[in-house]
């Protein structure tokens, strides 16, 4: 604020002075004492804000808001989503069963649909409840091939009955499939989901909630888990490690926190970046997560500083390094691309490959993951991949499944609905260098 | 010692004394939340925001330093222990077979009495203490002043609360999906109860409110102007529904808060260690051994030294074969058995197969003999249970296998009801009735009449007896089949566990002590789910309880995940041919 005060001239006599002199004084002080007062109002004002914030904050406090609802907004689904253009695109989600050659896929009318290997056709399952469809995960060791899909309503269990052996009631009969909804008040939206090691627990995020839910669908039975008590912000990806120990989880704000559990106890710990977490994998030998945060082209790697286990009772470090900057990407055959901000990451199963889709290009990046020195991890680029199809397409989802002894397939969903398949072959990394001519 | 239950007298004293320590700290727990709800009701009836210093020290003088208050809060604390060794009874009782109703309801009379009993003295009590302080400060007497309204609402609240979680069945405590902090998990308990409480007493205090101010006013003044003084005093005075609502909503909390606490501590991660039983088999823990073990602890980790393994076995830790083998105390052997399925997919696994002296793991073995006896005995108890049922024909179920569901109609065409026949001329109702010209010839046939047509009424409002009769006497079928596999249901998660440590031992178990008793353990999971589906097929007969289930899902991912991973190396770890096959044959059936 620019202040200006008129000074009497200097050879103006003394007392003509006087009198505006005593006003001028008068005029300064009143005017300090005024911007005084409005600086302590606004201090006041401030910390008057400031209470507020901390009382909103308390009364939103994730440990005393169970149940009640965030906001849940459709729209932020399309902001987090791992489907590039999860509103339009023709398939948004891709998911292989963990033991057959099963493959799910979520369309973008709601609807789920099966393929397998032995059956051309596809088995569509589709039901009112099942409305914004987001991600998917078939439950592992289940005889009935159980199929948890996360969509508004909450999580819709698919049971195929024709392996259930159950006595068939004709009127019950309304389907392959049986529909079982697991809902929570508040627990809409969900944007993820994973199922343990064992198949008995599911756990989901949501966007109505800053909780996660641990289902156990044999019992009924349900609890929350906070795994930020600071932050009243949902989740938008769940990530167990392999050795299922560890816990990823990321806010839709910013950040994200690590639960460290072991069955028994589970322990919410430790909160990584600053920024929101755009995507994250871990990579099969469990030892690192690689993440990618929002707006940023650069791949980091997480990794549990080793060196914390020596004492007692060791609390785990976690070191965040950069693996590498995707502006640039030159691949192993010299062929260069811009590549940019990354929308999600697949990995093999095997732990040799993995893949990227692009915010904003028309290609896929098939990488090599070279993990053979110890405490780092090198990402080779191998290849980009692009639509075998002609028209203006770009990826939407990918995902790595194993469809015999002999090969494993890279399945890309493009926006039109089409689907190519990758083959691989290469069982371990010695032989994908062989193949691929890399050094 | 003769109040105690038989099942807790033969433990273990190591389980003894963990199980009173538990209770004992869910006691505390339960005593600390008796001052925060007291805090809270005092304080938002007598704080006075003109003198905050003063009223404060009242408040305090009135709660903590008063004779009055800290005799009420025994007598609540004394009623919370009773409720929860009720609570606690109910869970860890071994589970009985009723044949029918009768007899389950003649044995939860005694239990039921106990349960209302402790709720209702827990909630006189605590309504006898909050309302003592309301009329402290401007005290209006109108219509009886607010001590008997609050007096007979909390009584209203205690009723209520049992008849909604209570009244059904006698639930044990659900046991826990994962154990998470304790801390995280008594706020989570206190926040989420006072929130649902809050709501749900909203609606009783305005209905007991209107029913119970008007009568009041009502035997007041003995004159229908009462009813209206009783409406002026719920309009001219809010505050009495808002101390009768904050009233309800803490003793609702309180009674849910009390169950959970209780299910919570009792059911906290046991400390299972790998040794041999009969180490600890006669141990006698006591509080003071358990604060010198701590003591030696901290010592060691100061001198950098191993503890010495004697020491070590001087605090609450457990074998795994003794917390298994606890078949009397049902609810702690569910708890033991989940928390062996945890403990074999973390460490304790590891440490099983850690090398010993000698060629034989005797930690292994005692385990493993502990789980073989227990699926012995149960499938034994199931061949008794399947055995004498005689097929049912198809004809007989036929006929006796109606639609439960309204709209359907029945297999068989139902047999039509006898006709009656008309009493007045003993003919088929169809045939004309005679003209009633009322005479005195025809007062007796008139009287006939009346009293044929009272039998008639009376007839009507009689199939209510055979309903309840059937429903007291009616025999279950299946009530020996749900009883043996509801015994049975800590080995849902036992084999769960068992099956993790088969598969996590093709890859770290080193010394091969699991290898020779792989084909024991197939062959037992083999026999289990033959016996599940066998238990199945006598579904017709009646309804499986949902240990059934449960079983069944857990054995199908059990038989999976063992044919998934030990279907390339099965000519190594199967000798038998026979069983060979049939593991070739279910591998087909994979998904």
């Amino acid at each position: 604020m620019e202040r200006t005060y008129e000074f009497p001239e200097a050879n103006q006599p003394y007392n003509h002075n006087h009198q505006p002199r005593c006003d001028v004084f008068e005029r300064i002080q009143t005017e300090q004492t005024l911007n005084l007062l409005s600086n302590l109002a606004h201090e006041y004002w401030k910390w008057f804000l400031q209470k507020l914030a901390q009382l909103k904050s308390l009364c939103f406090w994730p440990r005393c808001n169970i149940g009640l609802t965030l906001a849940g907004d459709p729209q932020l689904l399309e902001r987090i989503s791992q489907a590039r253009g999860w509103k339009t695109a023709a398939i948004r989600y891709i998911e292989f069963h963990p033991t057959t050659s099963l493959m799910a896929l979520l369309n973008n009318q709601d609807e789920v649909l099966i393929y397998d290997k032995r059956s051309e056709c596809p088995i569509k399952l589709q039901s009112v409840k099942q409305r914004d469809t987001t991600c998917a995960a078939f439950r592992p060791w289940s005889h009935s091939c159980e199929l948890a899909v996360g969509c508004a309503a909450g999580i819709c269990l698919w049971q195929d009955t024709r392996r259930l052996n159950v006595k068939l009631n004709i009127r019950h009969m309304t389907g392959t499939h049986h529909l079982q909804v697991l809902e929570d008040a508040a627990h809409q939206y969900v944007t993820s989901m994973q199922w343990n090691e064992d198949g008995t627990i599911l756990i989901t995020a949501a966007l109505g909630s800053s909780h996660i839910v641990l289902w156990e669908p044999d019992s009924q039975q349900k609890i929350h888990l906070i795994p930020n008590p600071e932050s009243s912000s949902s989740f938008s990806l769940l990530r167990y490690s392999p050795d299922f120990q560890v816990l990823f989880c990321a806010s839709c704000d910013a950040g994200a926190s690590l639960c460290q559990l072991n069955r028994s106890e589970w322990r919410s710990k430790k909160v990584l970046m600053q920024h929101r977490i755009q995507t994250a994998v871990w990579t099969p030998c469990g030892s690192f997560l690689l993440l990618v945060t929002d707006g940023s082209t650069r791949i980091y790697s997480c990794t549990n500083n080793g060196e914390a286990t020596v004492f007692l009772f060791p609390q785990p470090l976690w070191r965040v390094e950069l693996v590498m900057d995707l502006q640039e990407v030159t691949t192993c055959a010299g062929q260069q691309r811009y590549c940019g901000e990354p929308q999600t990451f697949a990995m093999d199963p095997l732990g040799i490959y993995m893949a990227t889709i692009f915010k904003a290009q028309s290609f896929v990046l098939l990488w090599l993951l070279d993990n053979s020195r110890p405490g780092a991890v090198r990402l080779l680029p191998l290849e980009f991949i692009f639509c075998n199809v002609d028209g203006d397409q770009y990826p939407t989802c990918i995902a790595f499944g194993v469809f015999s002894s002999q090969a494993r397939w890279l399945v890309i969903c493009w926006n039109t609905g089409h689907i190519q398949r990758y083959v691989i072959t290469a069982k371990c990394f010695k032989e994908a260098q062989l193949i691929h001519n890399v050094k | 010692m003769g109040l105690l239950p038989p099942y807790y007298l033969w433990l273990p004293r190591k389980i003894k004394k963990i199980l009173l320590y538990r209770f004992l700290f869910a006691t505390l727990l339960c005593s600390w939340l008796d001052y925060q709800m007291l805090t809270i009701f005092v304080s938002v009836n007598l704080f006075e925001l003109r003198r905050p210093l003063d009223s404060l020290t009242e408040i305090l003088g009135w709660t903590l330093f008063s004779v009055y208050s800290s005799v009420l809060l025994i007598l609540i604390r004394l009623s919370t222990m009773g409720f929860g060794l009720v609570l606690c009874h109910i869970h860890y009782v071994t589970p009985r077979c009723f044949r029918y109703n009768l007899l389950r309801i003649s044995y939860e009379f005694p239990i039921r009495f106990w349960l209302i009993s402790s709720i209702l003295s827990t909630t006189i009590a605590s309504s006898w203490l909050y309302a003592s302080f309301v009329d402290l400060n401007n005290g209006n007497y109108l219509l009886g002043g607010s001590w008997y309204y609050l007096m007979t609402f909390g009584c209203f609240c205690g009723i209520s609360y049992y008849h909604k979680s209570h009244e059904r069945s006698l639930r044990r405590f659900p046991l826990p999906i994962v154990h998470l902090n304790m801390m995280e998990c008594l706020l989570q308990i206190w926040c989420h109860h006072f929130k649902s409480s809050a709501k749900a007493a909203f609606v009783p205090t305005i209905l007991f409110a209107l029913i119970y101010w008007p009568t009041m006013g009502l035997l007041d003044t003995t004159e229908l102007g009462g009813v209206s003084t009783g409406c002026f005093v719920i309009i001219t005075q809010p505050q009495r529904l808002f101390q009768a609502w904050l009233l309800a909503t803490l003793i609702l909390a309180k009674l849910h808060i009390v169950r959970e606490l209780y299910g919570l501590i009792m059911q906290r991660p046991l400390s299972l260690i790998c040794d041999l039983r009969d180490l600890h088999e006669y141990i006698d823990i006591s509080l003071f051994n358990l604060i010198w073990e701590r003591f030696q602890y901290f010592i060691c980790i100061m001198r950098m030294k191993p503890m010495p393994i004697n020491a070590q076995r001087y605090n609450l830790s457990l074998p795994i074969a003794m917390a298994l083998d606890t078949a009397e105390i049902y609810g702690f052997q569910l708890l033991a058995a989940r928390d062996f399925y945890a403990a074999m997919s973390g460490s304790l696994c590891n440490k099983l197969f850690e090398k010993q002296f000698g060629q034989r793991n005797r930690y292994w073995n005692e385990v493993r003999d502990v789980i073989m006896g227990m699926l012995d005995r149960f499938l034994a108890r199931m061949e008794s249970c399947l055995e004498p049922a005689p097929r049912i024909k198809v004809s007989h179920l036929l006929k006796n296998k109606n639609p439960k569901k309204p709209g359907i109609r029945s297999l068989v065409k139902p047999t039509p009801p006898p006709r009656r026949l008309c009493a007045t001329c003993r003919c088929f109702p169809s045939c004309q009735p005679p003209q009633k010209t009322w005479c005195f010839c025809n007062l007796r046939i008139y009287l006939y009449d009346r009293i044929q047509s009272c039998r008639n009424a009376l007839w009507d409002i009689l199939p209510v007896v055979p309903q309840y009769y059937s429903f007291l006497y009616e025999l279950d079928p299946l009530a020996n089949l749900n009883h043996e596999l509801r015994c049975g249901e800590p080995l849902v998660w036992i084999l769960q566990g068992l099956v993790t440590m088969c598969v996590r031992y093709l890859k770290e178990d080193k010394f091969y002590y699991i290898q020779n008793d792989l084909e024991r353990i197939v062959v037992y999971l083999l026999k289990v789910e033959e016996k599940l589906i066998a238990a199945k097929e006598m579904q017709v007969r009646g309804k499986l309880c949902s240990s059934h289930d449960h079983f069944m899902m857990a054995i199908n991912r059990c038989i999976y995940k063992i044919l998934f991973t030990f279907g390339p190396h099965l000519d190594l770890i199967i000798d038998d041919y026979k069983l060979r096959d049939t593991f070739r044959r279910r591998m087909e059936l994979l998904p």
